[in-house]
C-alpha cells in the first residue's frame, strides 16, 4: 500500500480534504464524499488566484473541477501532491517528490511565518545566535579583556568622586574633628586627580573599543559580501530575500551600534548599579532604600513610555522615507515632468507628505516635551525624598551632612544608567534581529546544486554542442515558465530563438548558461550533464552579450580585460578592434585608460555595447549568447555591432534573442517559443513555408515596419 | 486590435459549471472554462471584467456587472468571490511584533484568521484615506474597509506600518 497523501481547503469556513492512496483520489467535505480511479484523470494542476489557491483535477472525458480551495501559504504543499499525482499519472518515478514537506516548527508545531525560509523566530536557539554574535569576538580577546579592564577602573575611579566630595569633605576636612580637617587643598587636588584619572581611562577605553567594534562589523561585511558573491541568481530575484540584501548594510551598521555602545554601556552601567548600590547600602542602609523607592516608578515610566516614542519615532522614519521617496522620484524623472508641464502637480504631492512629516514631528516634539521633563521631575522627587529624610536625620545627630551630600552625589549616577537598563532589553533583541538577518545571508543556501568533488567533470576545452532532453523550468512553485523543452544544437550552429515576450526566450539562455538549474529534465553540454560540468570551465567558455551592458567602475582596458586580468595590450586592442571599437576608443580624451562611470565621460549605447563585444572577443568562448544584442541601439550604429557580431559569432555555438527577426537572418535554425513551449524549430524559410506562429509573428512584423517606413 | 472589446451583455451567458469553475456562451460560441480578471480591484469590483481564455487571449471585457442577467451575476460574483478572496477585518483580536515578524489574529467577515506579516516594507498598502489593505508573507490579503472602525491601538500601530 503507498502512503496516504492528504491536503486540505483552508478557506471560508470549509471543511475540505483530498486524499490519494493506491490510485484513487478521493474528495470529502463532511459526510460528502466523492472518488476517482487514475484511469478517470488526466491531470491535477495547481491555480494561483488573487488571493488563493485552487487544487483542479482535469478528467479524461473532458470534464474540469474544482477539488480544493486554500489559501497562498498552502502553495507549496498542494503543488507537492499535484506532482505526485501527476507522476503516477505520468508512470514516472515519484520519489523526488515523496519527501515530507515541512511546514511548520518541528519544536513547537506553529506554521513557519513564511514557508519558503523554514526557521521558526520563536524557537530559534536565541542562546546560540548571541553565542555567535559574541562567538565574531574571540580574535580581539585580548582587546576585549583590557576594555572591559579600563572600564571596570573607569567606573571605581568614577565611583569615588562622590565619596571624596561629601563624606570625605564635609565630614573630615571642613569639621574640626576631622582626620584630614581643614587640609582643602589635599582633597581638591584628590578629586582633581580622580577626575583627571577617570579621562585618560574613558580616552584609553574608547579608543580601543571603536578598534574593535570597527573591526568587526569590517569582518562581517566581508563574510556578508562574500557569501552573496556565493549565492546563485535565484537568491536574488527572489525578492523578498532582495530585500534582506539592502538591509544588510543597515544591519551590519545597527550591529556595530551595538557594539560600539551597546555592550560597554552595559557593562559600565551594570557595574555602576551594582557599586552605587553597595556603596550606598554600606554607608547607611535605612537611606539607601528611600533612595530606592523611586526606582520602580522609573522603570516602569520608562518601561511605558518607550515604545509610544518609539511608534513616533518609527512614524516619522517612514513618513521621511515616503517624501525622500517622492523628491527622488520627480529628480529622477524630471524629463517626464517637463515634458508633461506637471511641475505643479510634482509640488502640491510633495507638500502633501511634507504636511505628513510635519505633522508627525510636531507629534514628536510634543510628546518628548512632555515626557522628558516629567521623567527628570520624578527622578527629582527621589532627591526630594533624600533631603527631607536625610536632613531631618542631620538635625537629629544620626547622620553625617557629608553622608547627605554623598548621597546626593550618588543618587545622581544612579538614574542614567538605570534609564539606559530600560533600553537595553529592546536594544538587544533588535541587535539579534540584525544579526539574524546577516546570518541568514551567510548561511543561506540558495546555492546551485553541486556534485560531489569526485564526480565533478572538469572540461577544460568544449566542442560546444548543447542538448536539453525534457527540461521544465519555473522561478516559483507551480508556476512553470518552461515546459518539456528538448532540442540538440550542434557545436557551431547559431540559433534565433523567437516568440512573444513572455514566452521563456531569456529563460531558456539562464538555463543553458546555468543560472539556473531545471526543475526536471537535462541539459546536456557535449553530452555531459552540465550540472557536473566544472563551474569554473563553464563559465569560461559561455559568452553573454546582453541588451543592458553593464560597465563597471574603471577604465576602458580594465572593463574590456574583465575576467582576464592577465590580457595583454596587444590582445585588449586586438579584441577591440574586432569589436568596431578601437576608434571611437582612441578618440577619447584618455584613450584606453579613460575612466567609465564618471559623469562627463558619457558612452553611447551602442559604444558600450561593442566594449562589451570586445570582453566577450577577449573571453573567447565557444559557446556565445546574444540577449537582445541590438535592441537599445540607434541604426547607425546597429550596422558596426551587428558587423562586430558577424565575426563574434564566426565558429561558436550562438544562441540569441532578438525582437526584430530581421537580424536573425544569419541563423541556421530559429526556436520558436510560445508559452513555455518549443512549438516549431527550423530555418527561416522553411519557418515562413509552415505558416505557423513563426509565420504568424514575421509578416506582422514585416507589415508594422514597412507601415513605419522602415525596411524589415 | 486597438480598440477594447466589449462584450454584448445581451449575448453573454456566464455559468457556474458542475464542476465549480465559470463557462461562457457567446451567441453560438461556448467556453467551457474562462478565466475572470478585475481592471479595478480595489476603486470598482464590478467595473471593467476581464473575460479571458485560460492562460490566453481576452475575449472581451464587462463594462458593468449589473448589465448581465441574474444568473451570470450569480456566477462572476460567486467566481470572484473566490478568485479575489480578500477576508474584511472587522476586528483586530490581537497582534504581537517579534522578531520583525508579526503575528496577527483577526475576526473577519469571514471567520478568524491568524497570519504572519514580515517586516514593514510592503505589508500594509493604503488604498484610500482609510481603506487599507494588510499582505501577509505568503500574499494573502485582508482588508480593513475603514481605519476608524478599529481601536485606538490597533489603529496607531497600523500607522507605524503605514
Amino acid at each position: 500500500m503507498d502512503d496516504l497523501l492528504s491536503i486540505q481547503g483552508d478557506l471560508g469556513g470549509l471543511k475540505q480534504v483530498l486524499t490519494y492512496q493506491d490510485g484513487v483520489l478521493t474528495w470529502k467535505e463532511g459526510e460528502n464524499t466523492r472518488s476517482w480511479q487514475e484511469e478517470e484523470l488526466e491531470t491535477v494542476k495547481l491555480h494561483h488566484y488573487v488571493g488563493s489557491l485552487t487544487i483542479n483535477a482535469k478528467l479524461k472525458d473532458g470534464q474540469e473541477l474544482v477539488l480544493l480551495r486554500g489559501s497562498q501559504g498552502l502553495a507549496r504543499q498542494y503543488q507537492m501532491f499535484a506532482q505526485t499525482i501527476n507522476n503516477r499519472l505520468q508512470g514516472k518515478d515519484d520519489r523526488a517528490y515523496a519527501k515530507e514537506v515541512a511546514d511548520r516548527c518541528p519544536k513547537c508545531q506553529r506554521y513557519y511565518a513564511d514557508p519558503a525560509r523554514p526557521i521558526c523566530l520563536r524557537c530559534l536557539d536565541r542562546r546560540s545566535l548571541s553565542k555567535r554574535v559574541l562567538g565574531l569576538a574571540p580574535p580581539y580577546l585580548r582587546q576585549i579583556a583590557l576594555m572591559i579592564l579600563l572600564m571596570l577602573a573607569s567606573s571605581l575611579v568614577g565611583l569615588i568622586s562622590p565619596f571624596l566630595g561629601g563624606r570625605i569633605f564635609f565630614d573630615e576636612v571642613l569639621d574640626s574633628a576631622g582626620r584630614y580637617a581643614g587640609r582643602i587643598g589635599q582633597v581638591v587636588l584628590a578629586m582633581f586627580l580622580a577626575q583627571l584619572v577617570t579621562l585618560f581611562l574613558s580616552i584609553w577605553q574608547g579608543r580601543v573599543n571603536s578598534r574593535v567594534s570597527a573591526r568587526i562589523v569590517f569582518d562581517l561585511k566581508t563574510q556578508v559580501f562574500t557569501a552573496m558573491q556565493r549565492l546563485s541568481l535565484k537568491f536574488y530575484n527572489n525578492q523578498q530575500t532582495g530585500s534582506l540584501m539592502t538591509r544588510v548594510n543597515n544591519d551590519a551598521t545597527h550591529l556595530q551600534a551595538f557594539f560600539h555602545d551597546g555592550l560597554p554601556f552595559f557593562i559600565v552601567n551594570s557595574m555602576r548599579l551594582v557599586g552605587i548600590v553597595a556603596v550606598l547600602l554600606a554607608m547607611d542602609w535605612q537611606l539607601a532604600l528611600y533612595v530606592l523607592i523611586p526606582v520602580p516608578l522609573i522603570v516602569l515610566g520608562t518601561a511605558k513610555l518607550h515604545p509610544l516614542l518609539w511608534r513616533l519615532y518609527t512614524r516619522r522614519f517612514r513618513a521621511l522615507s515616503r517624501l525622500n521617496a517622492v523628491v527622488n522620484d520627480s529628480l529622477g524623472g524630471v524629463r517626464v515632468v517637463k515634458a508633461f508641464g506637471t511641475e505643479h502637480e510634482e509640488i502640491q504631492r510633495f507638500s502633501r507628505n511634507n504636511q505628513r512629516v510635519f505633522a508627525v514631528n510636531r507629534e514628536v516634539g510634543q510628546m518628548s516635551s512632555t515626557v522628558f521633563p516629567a521623567l527628570s521631575y520624578l527622578m527629582s522627587l527621589g532627591a526630594l525624598v533624600i533631603w527631607g529624610v536625610g536632613g531631618s536625620r542631620v538635625l537629629w545627630g544620626d547622620l553625617t551632612f557629608g553622608t547627605l551630600i554623598t548621597f546626593t552625589g550618588y543618587l545622581g549616577m544612579l538614574y542614567g544608567p538605570l534609564d539606559f537598563m530600560t533600553r537595553i532589553v529592546d536594544w538587544w533583541s533588535s541587535s539579534m534581529n540584525s544579526a539574524q538577518r546577516i546570518f541568514e545571508v551567510i548561511d543561506s543556501n540558495e546555492l546551485l546544486w553541486t556534485p560531489e568533488p569526485g564526480e565533478i567533470v572538469p572540461m577544460p576545452r568544449v566542442k560546444g554542442s548543447i542538448a536539453a532532453q525534457d527540461v521544465t523550468f519555473g522561478y516559483e512553485e507551480g508556476k512553470p515558465v518552461l515546459e518539456d523543452i528538448s532540442f540538440t544544437v550542434e557545436p557551431g550552429e547559431m540559433i534565433g530563438i523567437v516568440g512573444r515576450s513572455g514566452a521563456g526566450k531569456s529563460t531558456l539562455i539562464n538555463l543553458i548558461s546555468r543560472l539556473y538549474d531545471p526543475t526536471a529534465g537535462i541539459i546536456f553540454l557535449d553530452g555531459v550533464d552540465l550540472r557536473y560540468v566544472d563551474q569554473k570551465d563553464l563559465r569560461r567558455q559561455v559568452g553573454m552579450v546582453l541588451q543592458d551592458t553593464f560597465l563597471f567602475r574603471g577604465t576602458v582596458f580594465e572593463n574590456i580585460a574583465y575576467g582576464r586580468t592577465d590580457a595583454s595590450y596587444e590582445e585588449v586592442v586586438q579584441a577591440a578592434r574586432i569589436a568596431n571599437a578601437h576608434d571611437f576608443i582612441t578618440k577619447l580624451p584618455d584613450g584606453y585608460e579613460t575612466v567609465l562611470g564618471q559623469r562627463n565621460v558619457d558612452l553611447s549605447g551602442g559604444e558600450k555595447q561593442r566594449i562589451s563585444i570586445a570582453r566577450v572577443i577577449l573571453h573567447d568562448p565557444e559557446i556565445l549568447i546574444l540577449d537582445e544584442a541590438t535592441a537599445s541601439i540607434d541604426t547607425e550604429t546597429e550596422q558596426l555591432v551587428q558587423e562586430a557580431l558577424e565575426r563574434l559569432v564566426r565558429g561558436r555555438t550562438t544562441f540569441a534573442i532578438a525582437h526584430r527577426l530581421s537580424t536573425l537572418r544569419q541563423a541556421d535554425r530559429l526556436f520558436v517559443l510560445d508559452r513555455g513551449k518549443l512549438v516549431e524549430v527550423g530555418s527561416h524559410q522553411e519557418l515562413l513555408k509552415k505558416r505557423g506562429i513563426y509565420y504568424k509573428l514575421f509578416t506582422t512584423q514585416r507589415d508594422a515596419l514597412s507601415h513605419i517606413g522602415v525596411a524589415g | 486590435m486597438a480598440d477594447v472589446q466589449f462584450l454584448d451583455a445581451k449575448s453573454v451567458r456566464l455559468r457556474t459549471t458542475a464542476g465549480g469553475l465559470v463557462s461562457l456562451g457567446l451567441g453560438d460560441t461556448f467556453f467551457p472554462k474562462v478565466d475572470l480578471h478585475l481592471a479595478f480591484p480595489f476603486s470598482d469590483p464590478e467595473r471593467f471584467i476581464s473575460v479571458r481564455e485560460p492562460e490566453g487571449d481576452e475575449i472581451g471585457l464587462i463594462r458593468h456587472i449589473q448589465e448581465l442577467d441574474p444568473l451570470s451575476q450569480e456566477a462572476v460574483r460567486k467566481e470572484l468571490r473566490w478568485r479575489y478572496y480578500t477576508p474584511r477585518i472587522q476586528r483586530i483580536i490581537s497582534y504581537k511584533e517579534e522578531f520583525g515578524h508579526t503575528y496577527w489574529e483577526v475576526e473577519t467577515d469571514r471567520g478568524v484568521h491568524t497570519f504572519v506579516t514580515r517586516g514593514r516594507d510592503q505589508t500594509v498598502r493604503s488604498i484610500s484615506e482609510r481603506r487599507t489593505l494588510i499582505i501577509d508573507v505568503s500574499g494573502n490579503r485582508y482588508e480593513i474597509a475603514d481605519l476608524e472602525d478599529l481601536d485606538v491601538r490597533s489603529r496607531e500601530y497600523l500607522a507605524t506600518l503605514l
